[in-house]
């Protein structure tokens, strides 16, 4: 484009510089979003792959409460898929650091080669050599260093190690050392490799063996091929081991895994959803300004055509208009989202998750989407000006005939002659002005909409804590037990603290959907302190017939209630059925849950391992008693969960700001567009003798209907997008998407207000329209 | 003041052979031009009379290629510009027409020179923007915005952007219709120096019969006929109109 035409273009933008200004935000807002997002997910992708393909991190792991034996772990590596195995056994322990005893998670093996350690300081390990390889999380936290003597304990049997090396593990990225923690605290407890020799006590239990299958090389991005073929290795190891009771956790159900692949996927939601709502904003933006400016401009066109300008430049030269504002608004929105938000999430996401490299990085999405806005842009753009262009250029310069609408259905309606001047003369604007009204009414549908969403999010969250703490398991204490605590003991306790025995477990479910999943089952002593609510939110009853099914994992496993399902009990080598009763809705881990009687009706053994109690229970059992391996009071989950909430804080102020900036931006551009082409209706009907309330009452009226229009719209839309995000946010996460009036009264309130602030800042300048300009107008 | 003018076929630039335009719009059909014959040679000034609606400008974008004839031809130095498609007329307007308008149809938010300097990007030869602005006496506004010029002067510059590319033919469309007597006779004065001094062919359209006295040929249009042709051997001139 020449000097001039350029010139040209940058003065059209001055001059129409709120619509354009539009264009720019909702692309800036577009990409800040997406680039916030994506920073991260390609981080994830990138360096969680780098990872996992630098460590050779597991295939697969079994695992057997009776333990695994040498014989068995040359059986599995004969197994044709299977490239190589290891033995291991992974124990929880105590540090002592300075007085205060701290958990370990103790690996013992005999070799390294599958999910390898990164030893950030010290020696690498080798077979058999003495000493400890100890989490470089924990060890930076704790203060602990290469070639420092520490004091462990493991099964009451306490012994002393020298740190040979400082690492991290693939394995334990993302690492909650037990239930009594709903998120990681990295370094508060931490995790340890030994050579099997090592062991303190007499006999080392393998409880699980790690595999490396021969041809899944995709490390982090499994495709269906690696699934199957790993489904099929299940089978092979399944009929090769004649033990019962082995758990098989396929690589993309390791906890690591499967928390970030979460997450890619909530971002990915995240920074799809969003920026699709705000280029559309975009690109009805681009389509009412460049309708108004080459319309405007139709005189200059026609010229430009007569003195011998070819259709292709008269296009290139419009079309650059929207092209340059959005390309610039993307290119500034994603430099901006990555200073910004992105570090935000970035930073959030490192106190999850524990990776050697980890750093925000730029995928070739975004190019990509700036390129497809900016073609989109000039599609847009080319469809708004082709019907002018396409003509020949001395009926371009003759001036445009007003477009006679027709009278409609209301027009010849009775009513019609009963409506008020303000109301018709209202109703035909909006008729003669389809386009620019569904755009308004857009706009503001999208502020109510995440204004709801924002509110919504974040009253569901701050009634998490009341949901599952009072009225879902309102115990002030819950005791977790060790695996090997006998019935009796565990009996003795809940009769000293008048508590409730339950028994949890994560195993293989099956449903209707293909393959397993990894969830709970939570089995039920007599008692009141565990409860359930079904999707309404009214308390129900667990049956005594089969058993109930949370939502979400009624959803992973696709069955329905009257349908059976199928579960495996660590241990046991027999597949258990139950038909699902009922569903009901948890917060947190999903699964099935049963009654005592229920289970035991199915031959199992009731073997409980938490209880719930309302009687205060001393903290220090953790430490001094062998079979207590936790005691968690109701004020620390809540403390817990508060932490997590200040995070959903922050993302409503986002949610909110951006509302604001969608609802003014978008209502003030076509508030302002608006009043431009009615400049010369509005002097008529000043030099008739209306007063200026008169006409800005008119001017209102229009605006109030149609952001009423748009505020119930965004309310409905709001409580379906509520539900839609708050389903992605976690597999685990689930809400019973029930509101309060409170976010709709904010959502009505904040959208109506903006309207009307931003139309009456407009139609005051009705009293300053001058009538005789306004009345010449030849533009 | 004598023009020494031929008339052979050696400098006709411009011949109509039964030239006619229908509009159609919708069921309602208008023929705006019937038969019309007529030719125009190099460096005549030519000014097309007639009441409003009997099809002057009509014919004035059938010259200048702003338009498509329903029938007949229309030879511009031998070539049948009615056969031409849309780009090919693109290039004629740009090579070799001129327009000059009635509203002078600058673009507001380019200056003096740049609506002057714009012609450069159709791709032909011209002349140094600012001695087309000297040629209509404006050098000292070129940087001027349309806004900050009077309409007289607006119209000079108009003048301007059609003579910076050396065009063979200029068309003006009513150019003095929105100007006040004195600046219309200089704006007069301008368009017959680039027929007299510079050779240029210029087309006029305007429904003041006084300006026939300016023209070495004069057309008379009505219902869309060239009712009549007057050839003028003692054009005014343009300083010497008074009305």
């Amino acid at each position: 484009m020449s000097k001039n035409l350029r010139k040209k273009l940058l003065r059209d933008i001055r001059q129409n510089f709120v619509q354009f200004a539009a264009i720019f935000i909702m692309c800036f807002l577009s990409m800040f979003v997406m680039q916030a997002f994506d920073s991260d997910t390609t981080a994830i992708e990138k360096y969680v792959d780098k990872y996992y393909k630098d460590t050779n991190f597991l295939d697969m792991y079994i695992t057997s409460l009776n333990g695994f034996t040498s014989e068995d772990l040359i059986r599995i590596k004969k197994i044709n898929g299977v490239k190589n195995a290891e033995l291991r056994s992974t124990q929880i322990g105590k540090i002592r650091l300075f007085g205060t005893e701290k958990k370990l998670e103790f690996n013992f093996i005999e070799e390294n080669e599958i999910s390898k350690m990164v030893l950030c300081d010290g020696t690498p390990f080798e077979r058999g050599s003495a000493g400890i390889w100890i989490d470089n999380d924990f060890a930076k936290r704790q203060g602990i260093a290469v070639g420092d003597v520490l004091d462990l304990n493991l099964d009451g049997i306490e012994f002393y190690e020298t740190v040979k090396g400082i690492i991290l593990n693939p394995e334990y990225m993302y690492f909650l050392i037990d239930e009594t923690y709903t998120e990681p605290d990295i370094g508060a407890y931490g995790y340890a490799y030994l050579a099997d020799n090592e062991y303190p006590g007499e006999n080392l239990l393998y409880d699980r063996i790690v595999i490396d299958a021969k041809d899944v090389n995709n490390q982090f991005d499994l495709d269906d091929t690696d699934k199957a073929l790993l489904s099929g290795l299940r089978e092979s190891i399944r009929d090769n081991l004649s033990i019962s009771g082995v758990e098989f956790v396929y690589k993309q159900n390791q906890s690591g895994f499967d928390a970030i692949k979460g997450d890619l996927e909530s971002n990915n939601t995240l920074e799809t959803i969003f920026p699709a709502l705000f280029i559309l904003i975009a690109l009805l933006g681009i389509m009412t300004t460049m309708t108004r400016l080459v319309t405007k401009q139709r005189t200059v066109i026609g010229t430009f055509k007569a003195i011998g300008f070819g259709q292709m430049a008269i296009y290139v030269h419009y079309m650059s208009y929207p092209v340059l504002i959005s390309v610039m608004g993307s290119i500034l929105g994603a430099a901006a989202g990555w200073w910004t938000l992105g570090k935000y999430i970035h930073v959030s996401m490192l106190d999850y998750y524990s990776l050697p490299e980890f750093e925000m990085d730029v995928s070739y999405k975004i190019v990509l989407t700036i390129v497809i806005i900016s073609v989109m842009a000039a599609v847009t753009d080319y469809f708004s000006c082709k019907k002018l262009l396409s003509q020949q250029a001395s009926t371009i310069l003759r001036s445009e005939a007003p477009s006679a609408t027709g009278a409609g259905l209301l027009e010849k309606s009775r009513i019609w002659k009963k409506l008020s001047f303000a109301t018709r003369w209202n109703i035909r604007d909006i008729n003669r002005n389809r386009l620019r009204t569904l755009a308004a009414i857009i706009g503001i549908t999208l502020c109510s909409q995440l204004t709801l969403t924002a509110f919504g999010a974040n009253e569901l969250w701050k009634r998490t804590e009341s949901w599952e703490y009072n009225e879902l398991t309102p115990a002030l204490y819950t005791i977790g037990f060790s695996s090997d605590t006998d019935y009796e003991t565990v009996t003795d306790y809940a009769h000293r603290y008048n508590g409730q025995m339950v028994m949890s477990m994560q195993t293989e479910i099956y449903g209707n959907g293909d393959g397993f999943q990894l969830l709970e089952i939570t089995v039920l002593d007599e008692g009141n302190l565990c409860r359930f609510q079904n999707e309404q939110g009214e308390y129900i009853s667990l049956p005594g017939n089969g058993i109930a099914i949370s939502a979400k994992a009624a959803e992973r496993l696709e069955v329905k209630v009257g349908d059976f399902v199928r579960f495996k009990v660590p241990g046991q080598k027999n597949d258990y059925e139950g038909r699902v009763v009922t569903l009901y809705k948890t917060p947190g881990s999903q699964g099935i849950s049963m009654t005592r009687g229920y289970y035991e009706s199915l031959n199992l053994k009731f073997l409980p391992n938490t209880i719930y109690t309302n009687v205060t229970v001393p903290e220090s059992y953790v430490n001094t008693r062998e079979e207590v391996v936790s005691v968690f009071s109701k004020d620390a989950y809540i403390e817990s969960l508060r932490a997590n909430s200040a995070r959903v804080d922050v993302e409503v102020i986002y949610m909110m700001v951006v509302a604001v900036i969608i609802g003014v931006v978008v209502m003030y551009n076509l508030g302002v567009m608006s009043f431009i082409e009615k400049a010369r209706e509005i002097a008529t009907l000043k030099v008739l003798g209306f007063s200026t309330n008169k006409i800005r009452w008119i001017l209102q009226q229009q605006n109030i209907t149609v952001t009423g229009i748009g505020t119930i719209l965004g309310i409905v839309i709001g409580y379906r997008t509520l539900g839609f995000l708050m389903g992605q946010l976690d597999a685990d996460s689930d809400f019973i998407i029930k509101l309060s009036p409170i976010p709709a009264i904010v959502a009505f309130v904040v959208t109506f207000l903006l309207s009307l602030i931003v139309n009456g800042l407009i139609s005051s300048k009705v009293k300053d329209i001058n009538m005789v300009e306004a009345l010449k107008g030849v533009e | 003041m004598e023009q020494d003018l031929s008339r052979t076929n050696d400098n006709l630039l411009i011949k109509f052979e039964n030239v006619g335009k229908i509009y159609q719009t919708g069921q309602i059909t208008y023929e705006a031009l019937k038969n019309v014959n007529l030719e125009v040679y190099e460096g005549e000034l030519v000014v097309l009379l007639g009441p409003s609606g009997a099809g002057k400008s009509t014919l004035l974008n059938l010259l200048g290629g702003l338009d498509g004839a329903s029938s007949g031809n229309i030879f511009f130095a031998g070539e049948n510009i009615a056969e031409f498609d849309d780009k090919r007329l693109g290039q004629f307007r740009a090579k070799d027409v001129g327009i000059i308008f009635q509203f002078y149809n600058l673009v507001p938010t380019l200056t003096a020179i740049e609506n002057v300097d714009i012609i450069r990007e159709l791709g032909v030869e011209i002349m140094d923007p600012l001695k087309a602005l000297e040629m209509v006496g404006l050098a000292d506004r070129k940087d001027n915005f349309p806004a900050q010029l009077s309409g007289g002067q607006q119209q000079r510059i108009s003048i301007a952007r059609a003579i910076v590319k050396r065009p063979r033919l200029l068309l003006c469309d009513e150019p003095t219709g929105a100007l006040d007597t004195g600046t219309s006779r200089e704006v007069l004065k301008l368009l017959q120096d680039q027929s007299r001094v510079h050779k240029k062919t210029v087309v006029m359209v305007t429904h003041n019969n006084l300006f026939a006295d300016i023209a070495d040929k004069v057309v008379y249009v009505k219902n869309g006929t060239v009712v009549d042709v007057v050839h003028n051997d003692n054009p005014k001139d343009a300083f010497e109109l008074d009305w």
